[in-house]
């Protein structure tokens, strides 16, 4: 019995993305190259409706509608737009899919690529914080329509990354166990032979090494920080974590947080959520959800919450926490 | 070890059983072997006369010293000639083990190679046990 490991590699939505996908059956090749090939052409179409970086996508066009009544959108944007106020409703308003003009406002107005490191600081006046606005959002199933207020905008890139990853790791999970990674969110399902699949985990400090090894049976992994895109404005080092509360970049005690949930999804928003809160609230609402995560402080702390199935930790200033 | 016996020896002495019991030899071909030399009849013409039986017991003794000793150069004629059969099957079983191991291993490994695909570019290590040798890919900040 020979054992082919397919892979294949392209770039979407700002970022790597890779698919692994085992198979015991070379009669298979030809269905997982076309998988392979399908799920290319979804983080793309995905990409394509959902990027606020594009005028022309479905997100960009609800957007320019808010105050204008209820929209009719497209299948994707309705499940995507759903889930992210699932997701709200869920973590309390810490994820709030509406804080787009506050990341505007913070610099972040066009692909981060483009952005100038350094600028002067914004002199117009800061957007009134969103905190709780997603609740004014009205969805209506019978039509798929939604009414966007005028005063609200839409960034669904996170968790439309999340969405996409989980969806073509359980489309082609049938053909085979699948790793689909995009940027570091990535969801696994199946194992090889029962074995795990070995994830590294990277240094928040320095980015070019991996500081533990995950090995992930079945779930997604998600990790977010501060101090991946950020820049300065004036004297301030602004990023793109927004808290809601506040309208303005997450200012809590940690640096990095890597988080290990079901589904990409989950983790992708607790990732967030967890910077956000800082370690107290943090380390609280990962046990409440039964998840897992290591965190990492900015005075360099690190903390694990939970199971999180990780090994080889560099052994300096960490704690556990269950 | 084989002893080869030259079949002119055989050919060469008749021992037969007469019928007072009395054993006699006598020849009935001419020996290929080296004939008497002088010095041979000499010490024959030393010998105490008129005794048969004394008489066959010196050819008898002759003849068999003379065939052993074209048996032992035979052999080692024979020798030089092929390695003994008991050299032929040891040296296997003294050949080094991993030579004769490595076949099945090669084997193995062969069975369990991932090929890799066309569009491959960061692929783990060959995959004998674990599978994977190295972190398929990583989860980095976003």
């Amino acid at each position: 019995m020979t054992t082919m490991l397919h892979e294949h590699h392209f770039r979407a939505m700002n970022t790597g993305v890779g698919v692994w996908v085992w198979s015991t059956d070379a009669e298979r090749t030809s269905m997982i190259r076309a998988g392979m090939r399908w799920a290319e052409g979804l983080f793309a179409g995905v990409e394509a409706e959902l990027s606020r970086f594009r005028s022309t996508s479905a997100l960009s066009r609800l957007n320019r509608a808010a105050g204008h009544g209820p929209q009719e959108i497209s299948p994707t944007l309705w499940t995507v737009l759903v889930a992210a106020l699932d997701a709200a409703h869920e973590s309390g308003g810490i994820y709030d899919p509406t804080v787009l003009r506050s990341l505007e406002h913070a610099g972040y107005d066009r692909s981060f690529d483009a952005i100038e490191p350094i600028g002067p600081e914004e002199l117009n006046a800061p957007p009134a914080p969103t905190f709780d606005a997603w609740r004014r959002i009205r969805l209506d199933d019978a039509t798929r329509s939604v009414d966007l207020p005028g005063d609200l905008a839409l960034d669904l890139g996170g968790i439309a990354k999340g969405w996409t990853v989980d969806h073509v790791a359980l489309a082609l999970a049938p053909l085979g166990p699948v790793l689909v990674d995009a940027g570091g969110d990535l969801r696994v399902v199946g194992t090889v032979d029962g074995e795990p699949w070995p994830i590294g985990v990277q240094e928040p400090f320095r980015p070019e090494r991996d500081r533990a090894l995950v090995r992930l049976r079945s779930g997604a992994l998600a990790t977010s920080s501060t101090g991946g895109r950020r820049w300065q404005r004036g004297d301030r080092i602004l990023h793109h974590v927004i808290d809601p509360r506040t309208g303005t970049s997450a200012d809590g005690d940690l640096y990095a947080v890597a988080v290990h949930a079901p589904d990409a999804i989950t983790a992708d928003v607790a990732a967030k959520v967890v910077l956000v809160l800082g370690t107290g609230g943090g380390t609280a609402y990962v046990l409440k959800r039964d998840l897992s995560a290591l965190l990492t402080a900015t005075d360099g702390r690190e903390m694990v919450v939970g199971n999180f199935p990780h090994q080889e930790v560099v052994p300096h200033a960490s704690f556990h926490c269950a | 070890m084989t002893i080869v016996v030259d079949a002119d020896l055989t050919a060469a002495v008749h021992t037969t059983i007469d019928e007072r019991g009395s054993e006699t030899m006598r020849r009935s071909s001419p020996m290929k072997t080296a004939p008497p030399t002088g010095s041979a009849k000499a010490a024959r013409a030393q010998r105490p006369a008129g005794g048969s039986a004394a008489s066959g017991q010196w050819w008898k003794a002759w003849v068999l010293l003379t065939s052993l000793g074209v048996t032992v150069l035979g052999w080692v004629a024979f020798s030089t000639g092929e390695p003994p059969v008991e050299n032929a099957v040891v040296a296997p079983d003294t050949a080094p083990r991993p030579t004769q191991v490595a076949p099945a291993r090669h084997m193995n490994e062969l069975e369990q190679t991932r090929p890799l695909p066309q569009s491959a570019g960061m692929l783990p290590a060959m995959p004998q046990k674990p599978v994977f040798q190295a972190p398929v890919t990583r989860t980095r900040r976003s």
